[in-house]
């Protein structure tokens, strides 16, 4: 028997203290669990269900706030198997979690510009936690005027809504644009998908860094939109999603090239993704 | 010496000239064949599957006395309905290949008018093994004494169903080697010791799969093997789910089995697979009467669902 | 590197099937069917050791015991509130005799993947270093071993702790330490030694050496491919005719793709790392069905850019060990020798065989 800490694949054993529902059709839920570990934006950890599997999941709590409060958070949306026996869990039952893993977003190489965030439904999970982490250091790293594009298929399918429409946009030099695929009868904001949204706000590329996390499709969209405002390549970042087993560059399953995705990314500036093999 | 008998020029030359006719007058779009792999210094000639597209590239085709794995599950992967021209496909067509492909129209996975079928009457292929171990240095052997067992016990060398033959068709010999020799023996064994017999195949088993994906039997869009929901079995090999993989493969195609045999001949493992097809063809020969339990039917024997069956599970 | 030795065969097999026995997990190629499989040495005839000595490669690579298909990651039990959890990782100590060089060798290209990067797989590693090899040079390699093209030699003693040389002619059982293990190993059985004069290491070596292996001629050296090879149209000609089945990947010694899979029975259950395949089409297919390998000619491409580039990159070693297990099991003779041939006459400009 492996003394303990020898087992790269052993999860640490964590009770869930809250579940949130994050949209009106109940398929993402945010999971608060107790403990945490050190951690930077853009990390994942391997969350399991024992007897279901394992699945990879980004971090969305900002380490500054769960250091200090001892939980983890994450968003999960339900699309198969583990996702679903996931929702199906409640406050003070137990799931594994192993991490951190990955590389973070280096918002520490972005000292005094301006921070373009662009997300997508459950893309904005990771970002979340980089919002939260460069509005709570903006002084220190001196970080210009922060720009949030946020999108949805309906005004129901926004998530993290008390940030969104509370916390955030009353945060200092910070601006919030929402908008949904499809309005309803409420729904007073931005009609209209991210990439095009993206457009008509036209955020000026100068001294500015753009990170975007989403579905594939508003990814590659969103790229292009970028390119046309001028933007460059390594001003642009992003995160890769592929399928995931070990998440140490282990099982062989994640890579891209030479990279593994798991281990190298899952966080790439568009310079870097271009140096790879285009099979993602 | 072993060379010339493992080949058939003047067949090889029918057959690209056929095969250009039919690619050139659009016949057919693509055509599956075999052409010979480059030859290795000391290691066994070889032939494998290829897709010709080109009428140019018909002298790339051979039939000969290697061509292994039979061609008709790779219709499965060409392109099927739009405008798709690919499966508009060609192919050779031996006594089990006609066999494997009736089984694939059977169950709606090909239909016939979309394949053009050159039928070869065939003697037999030889068994690799049999090849190593007088290749190359013995100058005399008989062809016999290398066929593949397989090929010595068919009963099926005139192909059932093709649009044309290529050469004469055999005379079809009664199975003689076959015969069920090694069903008989297991079913003698007492209910333990068969366990043990099959325990030791089983746990030798690696899961890669070869044997199903040869298996013209083996159809299914979806297999259950890499469903997760339900899921029957998972990754694990403990011999418990080794002998899950076994029943359900070979509990798929019993009924469906045509005896080709390339479950037997691709397993790296060696595992005697081929008896469990075997032992299901003999009961149904048995019990439900049929003759010749290869030959697909409008209703096969297992394919049927009775409501007034006694047994509840299936 | 110490000197060639021989010690009495009859002594050492004693030995080996007791005092060591109960020390070690001995394993040994045994021929199962026609099949040579390591087995753990148990209730062994007398006589085995020379049998095993004797046989030749096996189907599956010796090196696969230290990562087995079904490897234990964590049993746990009860229910959803009060799961217990318990590490079930194990490593025992092992001897593993009869490992051929092209094995030993992939296991040194393993330590990279697991042992040298920086999350280091403390479990692979201490297996390893409980792990005692002992090689057998190769008497009568396989028509299809091409080992000596990527740079292993079949009779070096290099990657093993101790190495058997089996052949005919001298008095007792010729073998050589390569490691301090090796020696500590040897000493522990204290077995009643014979150093060879120089000049009989020396036959020995010359008899290996002149041992011959046309396929590595032919294959010669291969080069690390680059990536522009990435987009060559000659994965989709050679992919039409695979069948997707794992069979390359599991036989390769330096395949170690794996998933980790949950099984329960009740209230308890193991988790545990499974072999998988790249080959297999389910094996990038994300919920949702996105698949970013979705047809023969991305799964085909993959394995070969794995070994002949993307490790390269990473690790700085082609992938394979020339052990020639695809070349002959492939059920359509898709393998390394054939690939690669077919990739030089590309890259050559030839532009293939048509299509
Ligand atoms: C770096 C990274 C960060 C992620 N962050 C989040 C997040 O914050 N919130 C969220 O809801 N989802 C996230 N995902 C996606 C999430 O991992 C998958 O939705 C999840 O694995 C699906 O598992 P399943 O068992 O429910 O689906 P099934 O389709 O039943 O999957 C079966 C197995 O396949 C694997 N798998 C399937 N799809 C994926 C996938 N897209 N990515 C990785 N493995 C997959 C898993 O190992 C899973 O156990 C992230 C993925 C990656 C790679
Ligand atoms: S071919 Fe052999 S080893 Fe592979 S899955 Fe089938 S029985 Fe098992
Ligand atoms: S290359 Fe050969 S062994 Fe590998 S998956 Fe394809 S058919 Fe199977
Ligand atoms: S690629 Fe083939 S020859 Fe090379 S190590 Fe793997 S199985 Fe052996
Ligand atoms: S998830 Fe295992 S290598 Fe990336």
């Amino acid at each position: 028997m492996s003394e303990t800490g020898k087992n790269p694949l052993l999860p640490s054993v964590h009770t869930i203290r809250e579940v949130r529902d994050e949209t009106d059709v109940g398929d993402v839920k945010t999971f608060v669990v107790d403990g945490s570990f050190d951690y930077l934006p853009g990390q994942c950890a391997m969350v399991s269900v024992f007897g279901v599997g394992e699945c990879m999941i980004s971090i969305t709590s900002s380490p500054d706030a769960s250091a200090r409060g001892r939980y983890l958070e994450f968003a999960v949306k339900k699309v198969g198997l583990v996702t679903e026996a996931l929702h199906e869990l409640e406050p003070g039952c137990k799931i594994g979690i192993r991490g951190p893993y990955g590389n973070h977003f280096p918002f520490e190489q972005w000292a005094g510009k301006k921070l373009l965030f662009i997300g997508g439904g459950i893309g904005l999970a990771p970002l979340r936690s980089l919002i939260n982490h460069c509005i709570a250091h903006k002084e220190e790293y001196r970080y210009g005027p922060i720009e949030i594009v946020y999108g949805a298929r309906s005004p129901g399918d926004l998530c993290f809504k008390d940030e969104i429409m509370g916390h955030w946009p009353k945060c200092e030099d910070t601006t919030v644009h929402l908008t949904v695929d499809r309005g309803d009868e409420n729904w007073k904001g931005h009609v209209g998908f991210v990439p095009q949204f993206v457009e008509e706000i036209a955020p000026s590329p100068s001294d500015c860094v753009a990170i975007t996390c989403g579905p594939p499709i508003m990814i590659k969209l969103v790229l292009e939109t970028l390119r046309k405002l001028g933007f460059e390549d390594d001003q642009v970042i992003t995160t890769l999603e592929l399928k995931m087993q070990c998440g140490i560059g282990k099982c062989g399953r994640c890579n891209v090239g030479s990279k593994y995705v798991c281990k190298d990314g899952p966080v790439f500036s568009l310079a870097q993704l271009k140096q790879l093999p285009a099979e993602f | 010496m072993i060379a010339a008998l493992l080949e058939d020029k003047h067949l090889e030359e029918l057959l690209r000239a056929r095969v250009r006719q039919l690619l050139e007058s659009g016949q057919i779009s693509l055509f599956l064949g075999y052409e010979r792999q480059e030859s290795l210094p000391g290691i066994l000639p070889s032939s494998v599957p290829c897709i010709i597209r080109d009428p140019s590239d018909v002298a790339r085709l051979v039939f000969d006395r290697v061509c292994h794995r039979s061609l008709v599950k790779y219709l499965l992967d060409l392109p099927t309905g739009g405008d798709s021209k690919e499966r508009r496909a060609g192919l050779v067509v031996r006594g089990c290949d006609s066999l494997a492909l009736q089984r694939l129209i059977q169950d709606h996975r090909v239909s016939r008018e979309e394949v053009y079928l050159l039928g070869i009457p065939c003697t037999g292929m030889v068994d690799k093994r049999k090849l190593s171990k007088v290749y190359p240095q013995s100058p005399s052997v008989s062809l016999e004494s290398i066929l593949d067992d397989t090929c010595l016990g068919c009963d099926t060398h005139n192909p059932v169903i093709y649009d044309e033959l290529l050469c004469e068709k055999v005379s079809e010999a009664p199975s003689s080697v076959v015969d069920f020799v090694q069903v008989r023996r297991l079913e003698a064994l007492s209910p333990d010791e068969r366990y043990k017999v099959w325990e030791a195949e089983f746990s030798r088993c690696i899961r890669c799969f070869a044997c199903r994906n040869v298996c013209p039997a083996c159809d299914c869009r979806q297999c259950t093997l890499e469903s997760n929901d339900p899921g029957w079995i998972t990754k694990h090999t403990s011999i418990s789910e080794q002998f899950m993989f076994h029943f359900i493969r070979a509990f798929h195609v019993a009924g469906r089995c045509v005896g080709c045999g390339e479950c037997e001949r691709v397993c790296p493992m060696g595992i005697n697979i081929g008896e469990l097809n075997r032992k299901f063809m003999k009961d149904i020969r048995e019990l439900f009467g049929r003759d010749n339990p290869k030959m697909p039917r409008d209703v096969e024997p297992l394919g049927k669902f009775n409501p007034d069956d006694p047994e509840e599970f299936l | 590197m110490s000197a060639t030795i021989t010690v009495d065969l009859e002594e050492l097999e004693t030995q080996l099937a007791g005092d060591v026995s109960r020390r070690f997990d001995v394993y040994v190629p045994v021929d199962e069917n026609g099949a040579v499989v390591f087995r753990r040495l148990t209730t062994p005839a007398s006589g085995w050791l020379k049998r095993s000595v004797s046989l030749t490669r096996s189907v599956l690579p010796a090196n696969k015991l230290l990562t087995p298909q079904t490897d234990p990651v964590l049993r746990f039990q009860g229910g959803p509130t009060d799961y217990e959890v318990s590490d079930a990782a194990a490593s025992t100590d092992l001897v593993i005799l009869g490992v051929k060089p092209c094995d030993a060798r992939a296991l040194k290209l393993l330590d990279k993947v697991f042992a040298d990067e920086s999350d280091i797989d403390q479990v692979y590693v201490e297996r390893r270093q409980k792990t005692v090899l002992i090689g057998v040079a190769c008497e009568k390699p396989e028509p299809t071993c091409f080992c000596k093209a990527m740079g292993v030699s079949p009779w070096s003693s290099d990657d093993c702790d101790l190495m058997i040389y089996p052949m005919q002619g001298l008095e007792g059982l010729a073998l050589k330490c390569s490691s301090d293990k090796g020696q500590a190993f040897l000493a522990g059985m204290h077995l009643t030694i014979r150093e060879l004069p120089a000049e009989t290491s020396e036959e020995i070596e010359a008899h290996y050496r002149a041992i011959p292996q046309p396929l590595s001629e032919f294959v010669g050296h291969p080069e690390a491919l680059s990536l522009d090879s990435f987009e060559l149209p000659i994965w989709g000609r050679i992919s039409e005719r695979c069948l997707s089945c794992g069979l390359c990947t599991y036989l390769c010694p330096t395949c170690y793709c794996f998933a980790v899979v949950d099984k329960s029975l009740g209230e308890r259950g193991l988790r545990a790392r499974c072999w998988d395949s790249c080959m297999f089409p389910d094996f990038l297919k994300m919920a949702g069905g996105h698949n970013p390998r979705p047809t023969k000619k991305e799964r085909v491409r993959q394995r070969f850019m794995h070994k002949l580039c993307y490790t390269h990159e990473r690790y700085g070693q082609i992938f394979c060990v020339g052990c020639g297990r695809c070349v002959e099991k492939c059920p359509v003779g898709l393998h390394f020798v054939d690939v690669l041939s077919q990739l030089r006459r590309e890259l050559a400009g030839g532009g293939g065989d048509g299509l």
